[in-house]
């Protein structure tokens, strides 16, 4: 491979890598890999493939499947990327991808000769100069519509799947709640910031500032300038129950937790049924308003285990986002069929490791609601406030008035 | 070649290095971009940076980064007190306001922070930016700056460039997402819990004369707890702090006895006890020393692994 050849390659395994697996890269990360590869050599193979991780990715979750991609680029068709990719959407979905992965495997061994693919790739390789583009020519019989591939191998493999879809995020109204997100976002806020900042009437005098304007005065400092402690906004957190008895109201509350995450980098949200899935990255895309959140597995449309998920929440997530400072949205309508001493524990830890947990209810606005639910009664006694999430009115009114409720009068900061 | 190379010498200071982490550092020092290293608690991210210093034979300048950090404590400060008392000392000089302030605000009243320290430096130290997530959005944006271009820009004195650009390594714990624009500026490595194999390596690297067999079974122990859902997960410090705790009572296998007695040097919370003694079944069988050769496995070349905490070189 000449060297030209090369630096084509790697331009385009930075497109594919960019277009198909969902990374942020550019130019800037092929001039590095190029480098890279100037200095590990391109001999060894395993070397090399650390080399370009380092290089490409920068999460855990980039730099876990790395791998595959490199594997798939260079070691499948040179240069061009296989055909059968995942849809973008499911990523984080394990275990279908495993196995479309072994489909597709299957059907390179069987129905596409590995030589043929190669010569019809390098035919096309020639017709077209521009390397960018070279991953978009893949042939498309089957990537056509990946997710009617998707849905056989679901029914093929999957136990479930006689589960309910993933209801879209609705895309109606969702300027008002995007509107309510920010409002609620520039509203709450919990705490202060241990950034100082310049400030008429601070707490504490700011040297820098005040030796400066001292000079003016032969070195009295008469005009003291001070500095305080910003305001915070608040971090939330969503966790919303998507079992079957809720499942059908939860349009509203998708979507507002769509626009929170849109609003706010301090946002997460989580939905669960039977197991807890993080749908953040999910809803940290843009344009995703009118469609479905993809497969959730065992998330969404099964029966309610609030508290065993509360606790998997607090165990595996807790640490990053359970501050001082998180605003913790449940919805459900406490439908447990769990273990209750569970729900508790749970709902202990949530409310001592953070601000508060504000429980939306499906049904709460009903003149006839009282919150008898096993699951409800367990919870109250550490739920700062029961409110209805029925519709775009209802979450109008939680941003208007949570300011009220939660937002800690600006305290004195004492200095340490 | 330098993979191996950088293993030797990482060897030698008792950190084994594996693959990954080895091929991050050739990329680092040969691109000059910085390192972002994220893992576990107690996996040895920052262990790396000290090891790296000593090998490279270089100043280790360290930024322990915090909620709240800012320039004036990362990058530089101007030496008020010192200012003040030059300003009344010259008072009846007579001088211009304009050469009074240029002479206040001389390198000689200026008191070098971290940053600042780390590119002014006549030979490129190694730069540890250690738990970068817990500083905020603002710092985050301020650092990509000195990233980039490895200059800083003070009002009053100029841009200071850097001499020789530092090798720098990040290290962080994600209590917080960083931002993509960071993260895109620098390498990436993950470094995660050991295998099995690994922190037998380590156990032996750092603790030389642990008795094999002693070994083997902490290594097993681990590679079961590191499965199990724990509110925190132990990492290498705590497997090296507990096998030194067995070496000092002198313990040359783990009983159940022993495990109790010594079960607060790897679990750390109460719940985490509880569940461990609701699981005895699953992990009895591991403490079963006939299932282990009388001489423990042997041990290979110290290829792999992963190290961390100093724990007692004597």
């Amino acid at each position: 491979m000449s060297r030209q050849d090369f630096t084509v390659s790697i331009a385009a395994f930075t497109a594919a890598l960019r277009e198909q697996h969902g990374f942020g890269v550019g130019h800037a990360a092929t001039r590095d890999a190029l480098r890279a590869a100037e200095v590990v050599g391109i001999a060894d193979g395993p070397h090399l493939r650390r080399a370009f991780r380092a290089v490409y990715c920068a999460t855990p979750d980039e730099a876990a499947r790395f791998d595959a991609a490199f594997d798939e680029f260079f070691l499948g068709a040179q240069g061009i990327a296989q055909p059968n990719l995942r849809p973008r959407h499911t990523r984080p979905e394990r275990k279908p991808q495993e196995l479309h992965n072994r489909d597709s495997d299957d059907a390179n061994a069987k129905g596409r000769p590995r030589d043929a693919a190669r010569e019809r790739d390098r035919a096309a390789d020639e017709s077209n100069e521009t390397t960018g583009r070279a991953v978009e020519r893949r042939p498309v019989e089957e990537a056509n519509d990946p997710a009617t591939v998707w849905q056989t191998l679901r029914a093929r493999y999957s136990a479930a799947a006689a589960r309910a879809p993933t209801p879209p995020i609705p895309a109606a109204g969702l300027d008002a709640m995007l509107a309510h997100a920010s409002r609620l976002i520039a509203g709450v806020r919990i705490a202060r910031s241990r950034r100082r900042t310049p400030r008429r009437s601070g707490d504490r005098i700011d040297l820098r500032r005040t030796l400066r304007a001292s000079v003016e005065t032969a070195g009295d400092p008469i005009d003291l300038r001070r500095t305080a402690r910003a305001l915070r906004s608040a971090r939330f957190v969503v966790l919303i129950d998507g079992s079957r008895s809720t499942a059908e109201h939860a349009g509203p509350m998708l979507q507002f937790a769509y626009a929170l995450v849109q609003r706010s980098r301090r946002a997460n949200a989580f939905v669960f049924s039977t197991a807890l899935r993080d749908v953040t990255p999910v809803l940290r895309e843009r344009d995703r308003a009118g469609r479905a959140l993809g497969d959730l597995g065992e998330a969404w449309g099964g029966g309610t285990r609030i508290g065993d998920n509360m606790l998997e929440f607090v165990r595996e997530h807790g640490a990053r986002l359970l501050l001082p400072q998180t605003l913790v949205f449940v919805f459900s309508d406490g439908l447990d069929v769990g273990n209750l001493d569970r729900l508790e524990r749970a709902m202990r830890e949530l409310r001592a490791r953070s601000a508060g947990v504000v429980w939306l209810h499906p049904h709460a606005g009903a003149a006839a609601f009282t919150p008898s639910a096993r699951g409800m009664r367990t919870a109250l006694p550490y739920v700062a406030a029961l409110r209805p999430a029925r519709d775009e009115a209802d979450f109008a009114d939680l941003a208007r008035t949570l300011r009220r409720r939660l937002a800690v009068a600006p305290s004195r900061s004492t200095s340490r | 070649m330098i993979l191996e190379h950088i293993r030797e010498r990482f060897a030698e200071r008792g950190y084994v290095a594996n693959d990954d982490f080895a091929t991050a550092l050739e990329l680092t020092l040969a691109l000059e971009k910085p390192l972002l290293i994220e893992g576990p608690a107690g996996v040895g991210k920052t262990e790396s940076a000290k090891v790296l210093a000593e090998v490279l034979g270089t100043r280790l300048i360290r930024l322990q980064c915090y909620e709240g950090l800012d320039a004036a404590s990362a990058l530089y400060e101007w030496n008020y007190p010192k200012q003040l008392l030059r300003i009344r000392l010259t008072e009846q000089d007579g001088a211009s306001t304009a050469a009074r302030e240029s002479e206040i605000f001389s390198r000689e009243f200026l008191l070098e922070r971290p940053l600042l320290e780390a590119i002014t430096q006549e030979r490129a130290p190694v730069l540890l930016i250690d738990e970068i997530d817990r500083a905020d959005e603002a710092f985050e944006a301020f650092l990509l700056e000195l990233l980039g271009e490895f200059q800083v820009t003070i009002p009053e004195l100029g841009t200071i460039r850097a001499r020789e650009r530092p090798a720098v390594i990040m290290t962080s714990n994600r209590t917080r997402e960083l931002s993509d624009a960071l993260r895109r500026r620098c390498l990436y490595l993950w470094l995660d819990y050991p295998t099995r194999e690994q922190e037998l390596a380590i156990l032996h690297a750092r603790l030389p004369g642990i008795d094999a067999r002693l070994a083997e079974q902490i290594a097993r122990f681990m590679e079961h707890l590191r499965s199990q859902p724990f509110q925190k997960v132990p990492g290498v410090a705590e497997s090296l702090d507990w096998a030194l705790a067995l070496i000092r009572l002198h313990r040359d296998a783990i009983d159940e006895r022993t495990l109790e007695q010594t079960l607060g040097c790897i679990l750390k919370v109460r719940e985490d006890w509880e569940l461990l003694r609701a699981q005895r079944s699953r992990w009895e069988p591991l403490l079963d020393g006939s299932q282990i050769p009388a001489n423990g496995t042997p041990l290979t070349n110290q290829d792999y692994g992963v190290g961390t905490v100093r724990a007692n070189r004597a």
